[in-house]
């Protein structure tokens, strides 16, 4: 469940937490109003996902998910909730960074998948260990967002339920780099930082919006959304002199 | 830039031929609409090879015409225009062959989103890939955000449109942004073997 959500200098931070390895009681890890006022703020030019101790996210909690299990139609409401969740944050229009220690798994896994990055410590842990239960709330709208490799690599993980490590799963495209354990919040950050500083945030927004919100629509819709983007841009950015910071 | 159509034997070649940069500016996309109109549809070919002449693909728009182009005029025609650039290349990728984009050098810009809306990019080591224009203050306008994302996953998108940082042959191959390298001396002949292949022995008529 997410915490804590707070913003220094522009970044923000969104902490999973709950006990020494945060888990899930139900799929609804936010409360989506709190989500949608934050990912709204002006002032927020990135944000990180991170875990409030050593461990990203452990998952479903295993007695919410024995309850959740005994009534279906409830908790198919819920996934839906849930997916709709990581579909906030695939569809942010800032870029949003997984900051990976310990254990990130199951649903924890899905919450990463849906970040635009992952930055893992080297301790880090991930798959898919309640595969065979078939509750993997929003695998299917975040997957066609990774590149191939990286795809291919999540279907391994769910059939063979198989735990992996940090460099396993760099090697596999889950994760786009590794670093100490101690570091993967500022090198997260240093992410951040790569991709907006220097940037008008209206300029990020443009083509984050075009690159995120765009993935959803038929080819030809995104297309004339995206000459609609970049003639407001251009026109706004007119005089050539650029645009206010 | 006003490209040139050989036709002379089942792969057609599409040169882009202002070098050094061949640039992909009005005259271009005006000749490229025409093309994917009228000319290309109609050709009994099982392939279509798009290069550049030189040493570069295409080095992109001209960012201070582009910007004169955008910021002149009514909003509706300079939408209406760049609307039209985005509906060649998808004319392009609609046409009933495989065009392959055999890039050497330079192919930034909206020449590289001409080389995305080819069906595969084969490339040298000595090319240079990427998309600057957020370093104008702009965004890619022709089905860069759309098609590289479906390319290569969110997130290499998302590096490379907001940083507008170039990525070498083999950063790009890694990343499956092109398909294969090959050495200069046989860029073309491995993009047409690439359309063949891609065609599926298709013959022509």
């Amino acid at each position: 469940m997410i915490i804590a959500f707070d913003i220094q200098e522009g970044i923000g931070r969104l902490v999973l937490g709950g006990g020494a390895c945060p888990r899930l009681a139900t799929p609804l890890f936010a409360d989506p109003q709190a989500l949608d006022d934050f990912l709204a703020r002006e002032d927020l030019r990135g944000v990180v996902v991170v875990g409030a101790g050593r461990h990203f996210c452990g998952g479903a909690d295993p007695e919410g998910l024995a309850s959740a299990l005994r009534d279906p139609e409830a908790l198919g409401r819920d996934l839906d909730r849930g997916k709709a969740l990581l579909e906030r944050l695939a569809s942010a229009s800032v870029p949003v960074v997984a900051a990976i220690r310990g254990q990130c798994l199951g649903a924890g896994l899905e919450i990463a998948l849906a970040c635009h990055f992952r930055i893992a410590g080297d301790g880090a842990m991930f798959g898919f260990p309640e595969a065979g239960l078939d509750v993997l709330p929003g695998l299917g709208g975040t997957v066609p967002d990774l590149p191939s490799l990286a795809r291919r690599s999540l279907v391994d993980l769910v059939v063979s339920a198989r735990l992996i490590g940090a460099d396993e799963a760099l090697a596999m495209g889950l994760v786009d780099a590794v670093v100490d354990s101690g570091d993967v919040e500022a090198a997260a950050q240093a992410r951040l930082r790569a991709l907006v500083d220097g940037r008008a945030p209206h300029l990020v927004r443009a083509i984050m919006t075009s690159i995120t919100a765009g993935r959803r629509l038929p080819r030809d819709e995104a297309l004339r959304r995206e000459t609609a983007l970049f003639v407001q841009l251009a026109r706004r950015a007119r005089g050539g002199g650029g645009s206010p910071a | 830039m006003t490209p040139t159509l050989h036709v002379d034997g089942p792969i057609a070649t599409l040169v882009l031929d202002a070098p050094p940069g061949n640039p992909t500016d009005r005259a271009f996309f005006s000749a490229l609409t025409a093309l994917t109109r009228d000319t290309l549809p109609a050709l009994d070919v099982v392939g279509l090879v798009i290069h550049g002449r030189g040493r570069h693909f295409s080095s992109g728009a001209d960012v201070e015409e582009l910007r004169a182009r955008v910021t002149s005029g009514p909003a509706d025609a300079v939408h209406r225009e760049l609307g039209a650039h985005a509906a060649a290349l998808s004319a392009l990728e609609a046409l009933p062959y495989p065009v392959v984009a055999a890039i050497d050098g330079c192919c930034l810009g909206s020449g590289l989103e001409l080389a995305l809306a080819c069906r595969a990019r084969i490339a040298t080591r000595r090319a240079l890939l990427g998309l600057p224009e957020v370093t104008f203050d702009l965004m890619p306008g022709c089905g860069g955000t759309v098609r590289l994302p479906a390319c290569v996953g969110v997130g290499p998108a998302l590096d490379l449109a907001l940083t507008g940082r170039f990525v070498d042959a083999d950063e790009a191959h890694r990343m499956g942004l092109v398909d294969a390298l090959v050495s200069a001396g046989d860029l073309l002949p491995a993009a047409r073997r690439m359309a063949r292949f891609l065609s599926g022995g298709r013959e022509v008529r």
